[in-house]
Parts: C-alpha cells; structure tokens; sequence
C-alpha cells in the first residue's frame, strides 16, 4: 500500500487552500488540525516503510523517463519525520503566538501564517520523495516562495529588505540549479535522478552541469560565503518562521545536495570540488561563529549559529569524494553523522528560537541585554535554551554530540586530519557564543518593567523540541538504521 | 574581480560542456509519440503538460498560487477590496475596450479549446483573458477590484484546487496517483484546463493591479 505518498502533498496542499478561504479565526484551528493530520500520516508511512521497504511510484502510471517517478528510502523518510515533528511542534506554538504578538500586522501575520506555512509543508514532503531532477526544481520554487512569504509576513520594513535580498538569492539559485537539468536532460534524455545516475560520464557536460547545480544548492542552504541573505531573514522573520526556515528550509536544499552526490554524480566527483566544499564547511564554521560572538540582538547571534552549524554539513563531501568502494565504512559513518547533525541542529535551532519568541514576547525586545534575570523569571525557557545549547555545542548525550563524533571519527579514518581542527574549534566557538546567550539570563535582574507571561504551552513545546535534540543522542543507534533502508549512500550505481 | 574571475571560469565551462553536447537530440520525442493515444489530447505538448507530467503542472499552479500570495500581501487585508480605481479614461479607449472585450473572452476561449488538438491550452487563454482584464482596468472600471475578497481568492485557487479535486477523485475511484484512465482523459483535462484559465487569468490580472496603492485613510500600517 502506497496510497499514503500522494497524500503526503494533498493533505497539506489542502489545509493550505482551506485556510485561504476562510477568514478570520478559523485559519488557524484548519491549520492546527491539518498539522495533526499530516504528523500521524508521517508516523504511518514510517511504519509502511519500516514493514514493507523502499517504495517508488510512478506518477499518472506512466514510469520514467515519460513521466515523473518518486522514490522513499531511509534518508527520505527520516526528513519526513524531522519535518513533521518539528512541523507540528512549531505549528502548536504558532498558533497562540501570533495572539500575543506585538507590532507588524498582527491580525494579518496570524492568518497568513497557515497557508504559507502549509504550502510549504507539502512541497518539503513532496521533495523529499521525488526522484526526478525536474521536479525538484519546480518543488524548490515552491519551497522558496513560500519561505519568502513567510519571512515578509508583518510587512514592516526590515522584514521587507531582509524577504526581497533571499528572494533574489533563492531565485538566482533555482536558475543555476535548472541550467544544471537542463545540460543533464539534453545529454541523457531522461529526468529521472537514479537513470541519469547510471548514465553519466565524467566530461564536460556532467562537470558543468555539477558545478550549476552545487552553486544553486549551495546558495539555497547559505553555505558560506553565500550566506550572505540568511541572518537579515532570519533574524526579521517573526519566531516561529524563524525557527521554520533555520531547522527545515535549508536542510531541504541540503538534501538534494546529498542526492545528487550519492545518485546522480557519484562518478563525476573529485576529490578536489571535495576539498573544496570541505574549505566552505570550514569557514562558515570559523566566520559563523566569530560573527555570532559579535551579535548584541539575540535572534541575530541564533541566525549567525546556522551558518556556523551548516559548515558541519559541508565534511561529508571531502571524505566520500572520488571514493570507489561503496561500501566503505567510512562513508557510511560521515554519511551518518551528517544526517544526524541535520536532525540534531534542525531540533536544537527550532527550540532555540522558539525560545526567543518567547523571551521576545515577554520583554518586546530581542537585545540579549534585557535578558537579565531571565533564567529567575522564565526559569523553564532559560532550561530549554541550555539543553539546545548542549546539542549544539556537541556535548554527550546530545545528538550534537554524535554527530560530531562520527564526522569526527570518519575524517580521521581516511587521514584528512586536517578538518579535525575546524570540528573541535567549532566547538569551543559555539560553546563560546552560546554561553554568552545564557549570561545575563543568570545576573541579577535590572529594577523596571517587568516580563508579561507567556502561554505555558508555548513553553512546552519549546521544551519539547529541546528535549529530543538530546534525546536522539540516546536513540541515535535506531534512528541510523532506519536512515540506512534502501541504501541510499551507496556508491557507485545508486538506483534500487 | 574574483567575481569576474569566477564568471569567466563558469562561462568557459558551460561552452565546453555545449560543445560537447550530442548534436542530434536525444529527448523523449519518441516516448511521447508512443503513448499519445493514451493521453486523451492530440497535441503533445498538452499531453506532457496535463498528463504525463501533470504532477509538475499542477506544482506549478501552486507556484502561480504563492507569488499571487505574495504580492497581494503589500494589500492590506490581502485582497484588492481596498483598491483605488483608475479615473475614468477618455471616449476612445473605452470604445476600444468595449470591441476589444468580447473579442478577448473568444478568443481565450478558442485558446483554451484548441489546446487538444493544435497549440494553445490554460497558459495561453489564461494570459490573454488576464490581458483583457487589465484592459478593463486601465480604462476606468473596477474589475477584480469590486469582487468580494472571498469570491476573489476562489477564483485565484481555482486551477490549483481543480487539479487537487481531480486526483482525490481518482485516488477515491482505485486509479493511482494522478492517473488518468485514457477513455476520461480528454475531459478531465478539459475541466483541469478551464479551471487554470480562470486562475491564471485573475493571477495575471492582480498582479498589476494588486501593486496599486491601496486607498489613502484605510491603511493599516505596513509598507
């Protein structure tokens, strides 16, 4: 039974649409509904896969290269759940934050926010199980769109630059990544990621077509120095669009990346573009962090962390480069650090920030300085800001933690010794700017105004989000086989 | 300068990789031709665009969706109810619209029709319908502006809901994921493609017209 598939893009797809029709204060129960819905859709299609393995389905019947194919393996489906889960946390705090919320266009920010939200729902999880490289562009735009909606939702003029800047981004990356399809399709007549992946020679036109599609991604995902449109939108978006766009939009590109460096590019990669891209990880970890020390606003300082911890990511293409024996240990560990660090970071980054939202609902402001007394006053949001900050800065048990370490045990496995010192510097950074976050929380607090309450349920799930970034330190072991159904890093060939 | 440097090694790349591009194009002209029986079009670009590719189609009426979304946020209350009309234009313009209209809906309709066998199809009639409405626009009359926002977003969903109702049906029916049976084929694209015409066409339409400035008074803040 595959019927769940289709479902997973109708379902949000059509909460979108419903909440686009009706007006006022209905938008938001469809959209915490849909939320629901589309969560335990997740859950069921898990245990299909879990029970029945990898699934490919062929839209309109008519099978690749006529028509469009999807495919779900392990890697697919542990990005379905991350989003799902992190999608209804963040769902159930939206929902009473907008009430709270002061300044932009409250009313309008409220209601808006679902179906942009949704939209964006449903083409994360459509891209996660397409398999054709045309498709994805399409879902990408979607994905794009979407977020730049969500980011300029208040209208106010900050949030209007920071939306127009990742927009031109976002646009100038889907346009090198469908050059790249275009040069793929016109060479091998087909879109379909796993035949093109059987087909390809290492010339001109896979190299190219490469290059295209890596610089478009790597824009998507602001890998530095193309992360220069991520911390304005970020940090200007309202709090659970933040939390949205630092732990799901960017892994979304980022999965396409992994995608067509295992399946469709496995024999046109060098170790060179590896090392590379190796050099860009290292940076946006060096500048990321030491641009996130420099912060004053405190959603600016957990903006400039994303590009740090994105960096992470980048280690996994050095190691695997030009590797001839799929099998290798090694590639399956950094493969699965990598996946681990996406969940780890996504869980982390959406609690910290929902914990600004709550600090910023409470205060007004998001300068760290009236963050004095914080951890006395909102003692439990101040709890969950640290357990996030543990898994970020990698300390046992978090998942931080182990995905540091396999990243860390593969790059010496194969004798790249020379990221080793990026990791443990990145470390010390992080845990650098993060106790800088937590600071004033733990001074004595200034006499005037005091904090207004916030909902406690909005603390839960801020907690809720943090706790599991911990916690999948402690299930990793599951959660890695489930990642390795299908196979889906293996090299060369790819296809199922 | 490393800009530049960087450009040129990218441009160097792509006529390298064009050059050695197979001269005879290898696409799926043929594949296409073998299955247009079972498409329930005559035309082959309509057959890719609404069947064997409809999945992407449909996609892409979302993308139309979200960027009408996006501009119409600049609206207060996002939807152009608050609108300022244009004055008045002058005898000739108005004349001109006034032969122009009719001619525009036929013609959209023709577009839209032909689409099976020749050329044409929702993108077009689309386009030439929201052509038609702006024309109204510009010569004075309220157009979109006077439908109630909820009428208004309706139409602008339209398209991407007829596609979605289409493949629930199928779904319900036992068929797979947008797969149409060949016998109904036709005319559930001729519904999906009538459907998109109305969206496109108001998509179109309020993109020019949404990026007028709301009337002076009744603005809640924002840009």
């Amino acid at each position: 039974m595959t019927s769940w598939l289709p479902l997973l893009v109708l379902l949000p797809f059509a909460g979108a649409v419903l909440c686009l029709l009706v007006r006022g204060r209905g938008a938001p129960a469809i959209g915490v509904a849909t939320s629901l819905a589309t969560a335990a859709l997740v859950l069921f299609a898990l245990w299909s896969l879990q029970t029945s393995g990898p699934v490919r389905v062929q839209v309109g019947g008519w099978g690749a290269p006529l028509g469009i194919d999807l495919a779900v393996d392990g890697l697919s489906m542990i990005h379905l759940i991350m989003t799902a889960v992190i999608g209804l946390f963040i769902s159930l705090y939206a929902n009473r934050y907008y009430d709270g919320y002061r300044g932009g266009q409250k009313d309008r920010a409220r209601e808006l926010f679902w179906p942009f939200w949704l939209m964006l729902w449903g083409a994360m999880n459509a891209l996660f199980v397409s398999a054709d490289l045309f498709n994805l562009y399409v879902v990408l735009e979607l994905v794009g769109l979407s977020a730049v909606g969500l980011v300029v939702l208040t209208g106010t003029r900050d949030v209007l630059g920071a939306g127009l800047r990742y927009l031109l981004t976002a646009l100038a990356g889907s346009m090198c990544y469908l050059m790249g399809v275009a040069l793929l399709y016109a060479a091998h007549g087909t879109l379909d990621l796993f035949a093109i992946g059987a087909l390809i020679q290492s010339d001109g036109v896979s190299r190219a077509a490469l290059m295209l599609m890596v610089t478009g991604l790597l824009m998507k995902t602001a890998v530095f120095p193309l992360h220069f449109w991520l911390p304005p939108a970020h940090a200007s978006a309202t709090a659970p669009v933040s939390a949205l766009l630092s732990a799901l939009v960017v892994k979304a590109s980022f999965y396409i990346l992994l995608r067509l460096w295992f399946d469709v590019f496995p024999g046109v990669t060098t170790p060179l573009l590896g090392n590379l891209l190796g050099l860009l990880g290292g940076g946006a970890i060096l500048w990321g962090s030491l641009q996130a020390l420099r912060q004053k606003r405190l959603k600016l300082l957990i903006a400039y962390s994303t590009v740090a911890q994105l960096g992470y990511l980048m280690f996994l293409f050095p190691v695997t480069a030009g590797m001839a024996d799929g099998s290798s240990l090694w590639l399956q560990e950094v493969s699965k650090g990598t996946v681990c660090h996406v969940l780890s970071h996504a869980l982390a980054k959406a609690s910290i920030f929902l914990s600004a939202g709550l600090f910023i609902l409470a205060a007004g402001t998001d300068q760290m300085s009236a963050m004095k007394g914080l951890a006395e006053r909102m003692p439990l949001t101040v709890f969950s800001m640290a357990l996030a900050a543990v898994s970020l800065m990698g300390l046992p048990p978090s998942g931080g933690f182990i995905a540091k370490w396999l990243i860390m045990h593969a790059v010496l496995g194969v004798g790249q010794w020379w990221w080793a010192p990026f990791l443990v510097i990145g470390g010390l950074l992080t845990a650098g700017y993060m106790f800088m976050m937590l600071r004033p929380a733990f001074l004595e607090p200034d006499p005037g105004p005091g904090l207004k309450p916030v909902p406690r349920l909005l603390e839960v799930c801020t907690l809720a989000l943090a706790m599991l970034s911990i916690g999948i330190g402690i299930s990793a072991a599951n959660l890695l086989n489930l990642v390795m159904i299908g196979n889906p890093f293996s090299i060369p060939g790819g296809g199922w | 300068m490393y800009g530049i440097l960087l450009a040129g090694a990218m441009a160097f790349m792509l006529l390298d990789a064009v050059r050695i591009l197979p001269s005879e194009p290898s696409g799926l002209t043929g594949v296409v031709d073998s299955q247009m029986a079972n498409s329930g079009v005559e035309h082959p670009v309509t057959a890719v665009l609404l069947n064997f590719r409809g999945y992407d189609t449909w996609l892409e009426l979302g993308v139309l969706l979200l960027a009408v979304m996006g501009v119409l946020l600049f609206q207060p209350g996002t939807d152009l109810a608050r609108v300022q009309p244009l004055a008045r234009s002058d005898a000739v313009l108005r004349l001109a619209t006034s032969l122009l209209l009719p001619l525009a809906v036929l013609v959209a309709g023709y577009l839209l029709w032909i689409g099976k066998y020749a050329a044409g199809g929702a993108f077009q009639a689309g386009v030439v319908l929201g052509a038609a409405l702006i024309l109204l626009w510009l010569s004075g009359n309220a157009t979109l502006v006077i439908l109630p926002p909820h009428g208004f977003r309706l139409i602008l969903v339209l398209g991407f809901c007829a596609f979605m109702a289409v493949a629930v049906g199928l779904l319900i029916a036992g068929q797979g994921w947008l797969e149409l049976p060949p016998s109904q084929a036709g005319s559930l694209i001729l519904f999906i493609e009538a459907c998109a015409t109305l969206s496109i066409a108001w998509t179109m339409a309020a993109l020019i017209i949404g990026l007028q400035p709301p009337v002076s008074g009744k603005q809640e803040g924002g840009p």
